[in-house]
């Protein structure tokens, strides 16, 4: 008869955690894992686009003081763009870590 | 005594944390403004872009026909000074990727008013990135713009990109 109870539990718990270790199949944790990486990678990918050209526009700030801007006012732009670039820098770094 | 002291401290400390909340507005010694600024491209070759507009919004938008809007924009509250960035980010996917494309502008606002006139000003650069990946950059000279505040209802035209056909507006306005 107890033989029979502890059976019947076993089959119980056993049914229980079926559902919870059949969705991740080392493959399907594989595949899981590169579509994340993947899209981790896209992520980074515009971060870095974006990072690209912000960069890049620095150097055209130069073009404003020969367009007749004060000095000081083309100091405020760069320092306002180098802040939106320590901000997309600390979204790669994010990104990367992430990965 | 110690306790009345005590009292002071704190509500000079409220009081300082009330005018370091106070908007720039309410101490800042310029004019409020309102930017408006504007980007068109040509779409007619027979269009020429004018170099001041006149009349209300719905007259310039009018007055723009052969030409399309690549981007309106309304900076409330502008002080002297201010950095206006403006991003039309389009993110297209290609390539399994995204490309960014769109409009980047830092523009750089002056009011250079004093007791008896109101002076104001903008500049800056734009960057239009079309979906071929081909870098437009504008550098616009400050120039003076148009306040309907008092009076003058006009956008003028900062700057024009002759060979991509893009013209650069802007006025400022005061409380609607």
């Amino acid at each position: 008869m107890r033989k029979g109870i502890l059976v019947i539990a076993m089959a119980g718990v056993l049914a229980l955690a079926a559902p919870v270790s059949s969705p991740l199949s080392p493959a399907g944790y594989q595949q899981l894992h590169a579509a994340e990486s993947n899209e981790g990678m896209k992520r980074l990918n515009l971060i870095i686009k974006k990072l690209r050209d912000a960069m890049g526009s620095m150097k055209d700030f130069d073009e404003l003081e020969k367009a007749g801007l004060s000095k000081k006012d083309v100091n405020r732009m760069r320092s306002a763009m180098q802040l939106k670039i320590q901000q997309m820098m600390e979204d790669a770094i994010y990104a990367i870590r992430s990965l | 005594m110690q306790f009345v002291r005590y009292n002071l401290l704190v509500l000079s400390l409220l009081l300082t944390g009330l005018l370091a909340a106070m908007p720039a507005s309410s101490f800042a010694g310029g004019e409020i403004r309102n930017v408006n600024f504007a980007i068109f491209q040509k779409v007619d070759d027979d269009f020429e872009f004018e170099a001041i507009v006149l009349g209300k919004f719905s007259d310039f938008i009018q007055a723009m026909q052969g030409s399309q809007v690549l981007l309106l924009s309304h900076s409330t509250d502008s002080v002297d000074g201010d950095v206006i960035n403006l991003q039309q980010d389009v993110l297209r996917e290609a390539d399994g990727s995204l490309n960014d494309i769109g409009i980047n502008c830092s523009l750089n606002y002056r009011d250079n008013s004093d007791d008896e006139n109101t002076s104001f000003e903008l500049g800056g650069m734009c960057k239009i990135i079309d979906s071929l990946n081909v870098n437009v950059t504008a550098i616009i000279p400050m120039a003076s713009l148009p306040d309907t505040e008092q009076g003058v209802d006009a956008w003028v035209e900062l700057y024009e990109d002759e060979k991509n056909g893009i013209a650069f507006y802007a006025n400022v306005s005061g409380e609607e």
